[in-house]
């Protein structure tokens, strides 16, 4: 899938939170692209550095405490990292924006929804009184949202937790991005709205210019949205690839472990395989591969060496060394 | 309601409960709205099985539960606790009862009292028991067990643990006064996918163990689909289709019922009929007249709109609202 258009590369990225006596390290050489028009998914449980690393996109990982200690954030051929604030601040909102699990506290409750939309664009634009109008009704409504009238003059409070996020989408479209990217969405929505909103993101893509960045740990969600799947553990992609390969044939045992957790897959009342034992503390991390105390596969090679992340397929890379092995060999 | 069939071996049944809250106003705060909470809800809760409630926020699955706990009376209806009827008893004798139903809630981090450790969050219930001292350190031990947590934790408190440790403290301190029937509120919706196996596993082996019979709450219908052996599925305020797992899952009658099933994010998907449900949930305080799905059912006519819709049976224990389940919408598109 490398085809020269890729639009965000974060190449081994470090990145560390330093308190008075201990160093956690989030993210421990982080690996990962967005091709132009690709839909992305970065999947993980809680603390695997997810959020950790999307935000030092946008260069929001307050330092300190945070340190980003190596590596570079390539966007459209310019480093991030290497950018001052105000080089930065044109970036956020314009050519990527961000949008956030909880849509109500990511609006400003004292402004109305037109405040804030106008907002972003004047942040970076300076279209005419008319223009502007006439370009929130057409935000408004292509998020499906229903009478662009009384939404814009809505205030957060008055819309329900479908519509907040569909005006967050809103605004984070403003600009027209190329890249959105998108932590957590849907999490706290219901299934109905949750599935609204995943069409939306759909049809957003559809014209092919734009990105999506996808960062959630529903894996049903994945499978339905992305194109590419990375899977993140310990603040390291441990598996990546096409989402079908993923799925139908995962070479890792951690996305292995994920899969088997998920109810809906196994017999009713059966008890879930799951992953023994919990996500290892980033200032505490076991030597080696950082899955082997959870592992049930792991030698005694995979607690003295990290693995490399190796090709097993196409565009398909992992790793463990040993499910690739036993994959070569079957 | 009565076409629901109660069986004998129910442990709770619920009969036409109804809660409907006031919205008051003005200097004399009369109500001038009413929030439609439940309406004729009629469910039980298999003796040693699980009844899994699913539908949207705001649908009334967390009144009912409230309801079950005596923390709310219900409006009209009966509530019927192994052959007793307990919704109209003073609290004096319902005390007795109380510690029998248990509820853990969905939010690990606000459910356990920050301040208190781990022995004594869980020793409260037992006091209330008549334990005595000596014999309460050890059941603490045996709890916390029980759930899969090392009784060395028990004079720690709980910022130190994580949303899945915390949830199963929660589940301890459920299970400190030997319930027989546990209200799950939505106790995996917080946690992440390894962590939410480990608590549903627990959850299954504690009710072989202890012959427990759980009221399942969740808007996941994978994870209701797991656990329970009946499924009810509620919207705004009433029950649409109450089936048996299977019945639900492989036989969807109600439109509703199928529209959840098919926005349900699959791994695997097995069919792919996707037709998002338009527009959000109505609101409770004026809910839509005839059938209250009609404004987002894409079968929904003129003859929807007219008059409620009863409950009706279409097979042995399979109940569902809709005047349209008759015909075959099962190619639902």
């Amino acid at each position: 899938m490398d085809t020269g258009n890729t639009l965000l590369s974060i190449r081994d990225l470090h990145i560390s939170f330093i308190s008075d006596d201990t160093v956690s390290r989030a993210v421990v050489g982080l690996n990962f692209k967005v091709n132009t028009g690709e839909t992305v998914c970065l999947v993980g449980e809680s603390g695997c550095g997810k959020t950790v690393s999307s935000l030092a996109v946008l260069g929001l990982i307050p330092q300190p405490p945070g340190s980003i200690e190596q590596g570079e954030i390539i966007f459209a051929g310019r480093d991030l990292l290497g950018l001052s604030e105000p080089e930065l601040r044109r970036f956020r909102g314009k050519a990527i924006s961000m949008i956030f699990q909880d849509p109500l506290t990511s609006l400003n409750p004292v402004f109305t929804v037109k405040e804030q939309i106008r907002e972003t664009i004047l942040a970076h634009e300076s279209p005419g009184a008319e223009a502007l109008q006439q370009r929130l009704y057409k935000l408004i409504s292509s998020v499906g949202l229903p009478s662009p009238e009384t939404t814009l003059a809505a205030y957060p409070h008055q819309l329900s937790g479908g519509q907040r996020q569909r005006v967050m989408i809103a605004m984070a479209m403003s600009c027209n991005p190329a890249l959105i990217i998108a932590d957590e969405p849907t999490t706290a929505l219901d299934v109905t709205v949750q599935d609204q909103i995943i069409q939306l993101f759909k049809s957003s893509v559809q014209d092919g210019s734009r990105s999506i960045l996808y960062i959630t740990h529903d894996l049903g969600v994945v499978a339905n949205l992305a194109q590419r799947v990375y899977v993140m553990y310990s603040g390291l992609i441990v598996e990546q690839g096409p989402a079908a390969t993923l799925f139908a044939k995962p070479l890792h045992p951690y996305t292995r472990g994920l899969l088997a957790s998920l109810p809906g897959t196994a017999k009713r009342g059966s008890l879930l395989p799951g992953i023994p034992g919990s996500v290892p503390d980033p200032s505490d991390r076991p030597a080696g591969c950082p899955f082997h105390p959870r592992c049930s596969l792991s030698l005694e090679a995979c607690k003295q060496r990290l693995p490399q992340l190796k090709e097993c397929g196409q565009n398909h890379f992992s790793r463990c060394p040993i499910l690739i092995h036993s994959k070569k060999s079957s | 309601m009565t076409t629901v069939r109660m069986e004998h071996n129910a442990i709770l049944q619920a009969r036409g409960l109804s809660k409907h809250f006031p919205i008051r106003k003005g200097f004399l705060q009369r109500p001038v709205g009413w929030v439609h909470a439940l309406d004729e809800v009629s469910l039980e809760v298999p003796r040693g099985g699980t009844l899994g409630l699913v539908g949207e926020s705001g649908c009334g699955k967390s009144t009912l539960a409230r309801i079950i706990l005596k923390l709310l009376e219900p409006d009209a209806g009966e509530l019927v606790y192994q052959d007793r009827e307990i919704s109209g008893l003073p609290e004096s004798l319902f005390k007795p009862l109380r510690k029998d139903i248990q509820i853990v809630f969905q939010d690990p981090y606000g459910s356990l009292n920050a301040k208190m450790s781990i022995a004594s969050t869980l020793e409260d219930g037992l006091r209330v028991l008549g334990l005595p001292k000596h014999l309460r350190r050890e059941r603490i031990g045996t709890l916390l067990e029980q759930v899969g947590l090392s009784p060395d934790i028990r004079n720690r408190y709980p910022h130190e643990f994580s949303g899945g440790q915390r949830q199963r403290i929660g589940l301890a301190r459920a299970l400190s006064v030997e319930p027989k029937l546990i209200i799950c509120d939505e106790p995996v919706s917080a946690l992440d996918v390894s962590i939410q196996a480990k608590i549903i596993n627990q959850l299954l082996t504690l009710q072989k163990q202890l012959e427990l019979s759980y009221l399942f709450i969740s808007h996941d219908l994978n994870v209701v689909g797991h656990l329970s052996h009946r499924v009810a599925v509620m919207y705004l305020g009433q029950i649409m289709e109450y089936a048996s797992t299977e019945d639900i899952f492989a036989a969807p009658r109600h439109p509703y019922t199928q529209a959840l099933l098919a926005a349900t994010p699959r791994v695997y998907p097995e069919q792919q009929n996707k037709q998002p449900l338009s527009g959000d949930v109505p609101s409770p305080i004026d809910p839509p007249k005839g059938c209250r799905f009609h404004t987002r059912c894409p079968f929904g006519d003129a003859e929807c709109r007219q008059a409620p819709v009863p409950l009706e049976a279409k097979g042995s224990g399979h109940v569902v609202r809709c005047l349209k389940a008759g015909c075959d919408n099962r190619n639902f598109r």
